[in-house]
C-alpha cells in the first residue's frame, strides 16, 4: 500500500529524465542555424534539376510538367515552401521510376 | 473498579477532544489527513496516466526519428564508400530534392569544417567529434524549431550531419504539457473536493461518537452512537461503542442496586446487633444474660460478614476474574456428591431428594463456583419445600448443551417476580419470613453468565424449576 | 506449642495472642515484617500466623517466600482481609499451609493453627486410629466401639476419620466441608450439622458416653470427656 506511490513517483521521474533520449541540447547556440533548402535560390536550383532530368527522361509521367510548372509559379509569387514542395513531388515522380 | 476507570477514560478522552478542537487547526485533524491522502492518491494516479501517455507518444516519435536518421546515415556512408565524395554529394542533393516532407537536414563539411554540401548554412558551434547525438534550434523559412541531429565522421576528415526537424514532436509536447497542466488542475480540484467530502463524512461520524461520549460523561447514560445501518466499519465501531456503553450501564445499575441494597438490607442486622448489645449493656443483670446477648450479636454480625462475602464473590465472578481458575472436571461426580451431601438435610426436613444424573459428563469451568451455584439452588429448594414432597435434581447433556435442573414443590415464585428473582437482595413475599440474604440466585446467575450459560426460573406447577443451562464443553467451545 | 504471630493491627494481635495463650500455647509477637522474618528465621516455631499486609517493607508474601527459600518449612497460616479467591491462591502458592480471611472467629483460627501445626509434625502413614473405646482400622475400613462393629457409609467413615485425626481439637464446619467434601463455599443451610448428627446416631447414641461434642459458636470436637 505504502510502496505503490513511491514506485509510481520513481517511474515518472525516470520517464521525465529519459524522454529527451540520449541527445544533448545545444541551446547554447545564440542564433538558430539556418536551413538553406527553403530559399528562392534553392527553388531555382531544384527547378533546374527537375528540368535537366525531365529532358533526359524518355517517358515523363503526365503529372510532372504540371507539378513543375506549378512549383515555379508559386516560387515566383514568393510562396517558396509550397513551390518547393510541388517541385519535390515532380522530382520524386521522375526519379522513383 | 473497572467501571470508574472506564468513566475516567471516557471523560479524559472528552477533554482531550475539546482541547484539540480548540487549539489545533486542520493539520492535526484525521479527517483532513484522510482528505489529503485521497487528493494525493487521486493526483498521483492522474499523473501516472499522463506520464504513460507521454512515454507512448513522444517517446515513440523520438525512437522513430532516431531510426530514420540512423538508416539515412548508414545509406550515405555506404554511398561514400562506393563512389567517394562526388557520389555522396549527389546523393545528398537527390535526397534533399526528394524530401517532400521538408524536414530533412544534411550537412557535409571538409576537414576544416568548410561547407561542401547540404542544407545547413554552417557547422554549428560547439559540435565536436564526440558529440554524437544532439538537438539544435534551427530556422526554416523564418520559423524557429528544434531539430534532432546525428554527427558522423567519414574517412578523409569529412564530417557529416544528418537530422530531422522535430516540430511534430514539439507540437505534441506542447499539446501534452497543456493537457497535463489542465488535468493537474482538474485533479487538484477533484481531489480537494473529494478530500473535503471524505473529511466531512469522517468528521460527522466521529463527531457523533464524541458527542455521545461527552453526553455520557456529563451524566446522560441513555445516549447511544447512531448506527447508519450500512454495516460499514463506522457501524461496527458504533456497535462496539454501544455495546460497551450497555455494559457500563449494566455495571452502574449493579452498583446502584448493591448500594441501595446495602443501605436497606444490611442496616437491619447491624441495627439488631447494636440494639442487643446496648440492651444488654443497660439491662443485663447476670453475666449469663450478657454472654447470651453477645453471642446473638455475634451471630448477627457473622450474617453481615456472610452477606459481604457473597456480594464480593458475585462482583468477583461478574468481573470475570475467576476465568483463571477454569479446569476440566467431572461434572457428573460433582453433582452426585452434592446430591449425597444434601440428601441428609432433605430427609431431615421430611423431603425426598430424587437425583437423576447422566454419567461421564466432563466440563471446563470453575469447579468451586459450579458447586456453590448448585448448592444454592438445593438450599433454596429444601428451604421452601413443604414436608412429604420431593426435590428433583438432574443433570443431562443434550444437543444444546448441559442442563442442571433443580425442581421443588414449594410455593414457587409469582409470575411477576420471576424476572427480578435473580437480582441481588431480591426477596419474594414468601421468602421474607425465612432466613437468607437474597443473594443466592444472584450468585447462580453470575456463575451461569461467567460460564456462558443461562439461569432460567420457571413455574413447576406448583413449585419452582430452576434450570442452569451451560455450553456443552464449558468455555472451551464458547470462547 | 510455640507459635509466632506476625500482625500489625494491635486489636487483632492482642485478641489472637490472648486466645492462643489461654489455649495453652507459647506465643511470640512481631508487629512488622522485618521483625517477623528475624524471629521466624532465628527461632524455631511449631506454627506461624502471618498477616498478608504488613508495614516495614516486607509484606506477608515476601516474608514467607524468603523463609521458604531458606529451607524453613514451619507451617504458616495466612490471615488476611484480601478475600478474593486469587489472593487465596497466591498465598497458598507462596508456600502458605492455610488461609483465613478477616473477620474470623477465634475458634476457627485456633482450630486451623492446631491443624497445620500437627500436619507439620508429620505423623507418617497411620493404619489405626483410636479415641477412648472407639477404634478405626484404615486398611479394612472398619469401625468398632467397645468391640462392637459400627456400619458406616463411605462419607460417614471419612467424616469420622477426619474427626479422629483431629481428636481433642475443635473442628469447624468449614474445615469439615473442605476436609471431607472438598467444598470451598458456605452453604446456607446446616448441611454439616445434619451429617454430624447422623454420625452421632451411629457412634454415640447406643453407648453411654458421647464422644462427639458440639463446641458452641465454633464446631465440633471428638474426645473422651466433655470439653
Amino acid at each position: 500500500m505504502r510502496v505503490l506511490p513511491v514506485v509510481t513517483l520513481g517511474l515518472m521521474l525516470s520517464l521525465v529524465v529519459a524522454a529527451p533520449g540520449n541527445a544533448q541540447f545545444l541551446f547554447a547556440q545564440s542564433k538558430p542555424m539556418e536551413i538553406t533548402t527553403d530559399t528562392a535560390a534553392y527553388c531555382g536550383q531544384l527547378s533546374a534539376q527537375v528540368a535537366r532530368v525531365q529532358a533526359h527522361t524518355a517517358k515523363v509521367p503526365p503529372d510532372v510538367p504540371r507539378l513543375a510548372a506549378e512549383g515555379r509559379r508559386l516560387c515566383d509569387k514568393g510562396l517558396i515552401r509550397p513551390g518547393i514542395q510541388r517541385l519535390r513531388r515532380a522530382w520524386t515522380l521522375l526519379t522513383v521510376r | 473498579m473497572s467501571l470508574t476507570t472506564t468513566l475516567q477514560m471516557l471523560s479524559r478522552g472528552r477533554f482531550r477532544a475539546r482541547r484539540r478542537r480548540r487549539t489545533t487547526p486542520m493539520f492535526r485533524s484525521a479527517g483532513f489527513r484522510f482528505g489529503i491522502l485521497y487528493a494525493a492518491l487521486f493526483g498521483l494516479s492522474a499523473l501516472t496516466l499522463a506520464a504513460f501517455l507521454w512515454w507512448t507518444t513522444v517517446g515513440l516519435l523520438d525512437r522513430q526519428t532516431d531510426a530514420a536518421i540512423n538508416a539515412d546515415t548508414q545509406g550515405l556512408a555506404e554511398r561514400y564508400h562506393e563512389g567517394g565524395l562526388p557520389a555522396l554529394i549527389e546523393t545528398i542533393d537527390q535526397r534533399l530534392a526528394a524530401n517532400i516532407d521538408d524536414n530533412a537536414i544534411y550537412l557535409l563539411v571538409g576537414p576544416h569544417f568548410d561547407r561542401i554540401a547540404g542544407n545547413l548554412n554552417a557547422w554549428p558551434h560547439g559540435v565536436t567529434m564526440d558529440t554524437n547525438w544532439f538537438e539544435l534550434p534551427v530556422q526554416r523559412a523564418g520559423l524557429t524549431g528544434v531539430a534532432r541531429l546525428h554527427e558522423f565522421n567519414l574517412p578523409g576528415g569529412f564530417h557529416l550531419l544528418v537530422g530531422r526537424d522535430s516540430h511534430v514532436r514539439s507540437q505534441l509536447r506542447r499539446l501534452l504539457t497543456g493537457a497535463l497542466l489542465w488535468s493537474a488542475v482538474v485533479a487538484l480540484a477533484l481531489g480537494t473536493l473529494g478530500g473535503a467530502l471524505v473529511r466531512g463524512a469522517f468528521r460527522a461520524t466521529v463527531a457523533d461518537v464524541s458527542a455521545t461520549a461527552a453526553a455520557i460523561a456529563a451524566g446522560d447514560l441513555s445516549r447511544r452512537v447512531r448506527i447508519a445501518g450500512t454495516g460499514d466499519e463506522f457501524d461496527l465501531l458504533a456497535g462496539a461503542v454501544n455495546d460497551m456503553l450497555d455494559r457500563i450501564l449494566r455495571l452502574m445499575d449493579g452498583v446502584k442496586q448493591v448500594s441501595n441494597a446495602i443501605a436497606h438490607d444490611l442496616r437491619t442486622p447491624i441495627a439488631r446487633a447494636r440494639t442487643r448489645l446496648e440492651d444488654a449493656a443497660i439491662h443485663a443483670t447476670t453475666s449469663e444474660e450478657l454472654h447470651a446477648a453477645i453471642d446473638r450479636a455475634q451471630v448477627d454480625l457473622d450474617g453481615v460478614v456472610g452477606v459481604f462475602q457473597a456480594i464480593l464473590r458475585i462482583a468477583e465472578i461478574e468481573a470475570g476474574a475467576r476465568r483463571s481458575a477454569f479446569v476440566t472436571f467431572d461434572l457428573s461426580a460433582l453433582i452426585a456428591d452434592l446430591a449425597e451431601l444434601y440428601a441428609a438435610p432433605a430427609e431431615d426436613a421430611g423431603l425426598r431428594l430424587d437425583a437423576s444424573i447422566q454419567y461421564d459428563i466432563s466440563f471446563y469451568g470453575d469447579r468451586d463456583m459450579i458447586q456453590q451455584a448448585v448448592a444454592n439452588l438445593l438450599d433454596n429448594a429444601i428451604k421452601f419445600s413443604p414436608p412429604e414432597t420431593a426435590v428433583q435434581l438432574s443433570l443431562a447433556a443434550g444437543d444444546e448443551g448441559l442442563r442442571i435442573e433443580v425442581a421443588d414443590r414449594g410455593p414457587g415464585i409469582p409470575e411477576a417476580d420471576l424476572a427480578r428473582a435473580t437480582e441481588r437482595f431480591f426477596r419474594g413475599e414468601q421468602a421474607r419470613s425465612t432466613p437468607g440474604s437474597g443473594l443466592g440466585l444472584a450468585l447462580v446467575q453470575a456463575v451461569a453468565t461467567l460460564h456462558g450459560g443461562t439461569l432460567t426460573l420457571a413455574d413447576n406447577a406448583p413449585g419452582l424449576r430452576a434450570t442452569l443451562a451451560l455450553p456443552a464443553n464449558g468455555m472451551n467451545t464458547a470462547s | 506449642m510455640r507459635i509466632l504471630v506476625v500482625e500489625d493491627d494491635k486489636d487483632v494481635a492482642g485478641f489472637v495472642l490472648k486466645g492462643l495463650r489461654e489455649a495453652g500455647h507459647v506465643v511470640e509477637h512481631a508487629s512488622n515484617g522485618r521483625d517477623g522474618l528475624f524471629l521466624a528465621a532465628s527461632e524455631s516455631f511449631d506454627a506461624i500466623v502471618l498477616d498478608r499486609m504488613l508495614p516495614g517493607g516486607i509484606d506477608g508474601l515476601r516474608l514467607l517466600e524468603t523463609l521458604r527459600s531458606q529451607n524453613n518449612h514451619t507451617p504458616v497460616l495466612f490471615l488476611s482481609a484480601l478475600a478474593q479467591v486469587d489472593e487465596r491462591v497466591k498465598g497458598l502458592k507462596a508456600g502458605g499451609d492455610d488461609y483465613l480471611t478477616k473477620p474470623f472467629s477465634f475458634a476457627e483460627l485456633l482450630a486451623r493453627v492446631e491443624g497445620i501445626a500437627r500436619r507439620g509434625r508429620g505423623e507418617g502413614p497411620v493404619t489405626r486410629l483410636a479415641v477412648a473405646d472407639l477404634e478405626m482400622d484404615l486398611l479394612s475400613r472398619t469401625v468398632r466401639r467397645g468391640g462392637e462393629k459400627i456400619d458406616l457409609q463411605p462419607r460417614e467413615f471419612r467424616l469420622l476419620e477426619y474427626l479422629m485425626r483431629h481428636a481433642g481439637q475443635v473442628v469447624t464446619r468449614t474445615m469439615l466441608l473442605e476436609g471431607v467434601w472438598d467444598y470451598h463455599f458456605d452453604p446456607q443451610t446446616n448441611v454439616i450439622d445434619v451429617h454430624v448428627s447422623r454420625l452421632r446416631q451411629k457412634v454415640d447414641k447406643p453407648f453411654p458416653t458421647p464422644l462427639i461434642h458440639t463446641v458452641r459458636n465454633a464446631g465440633y470436637m471428638l474426645r473422651a470427656e466433655a470439653p
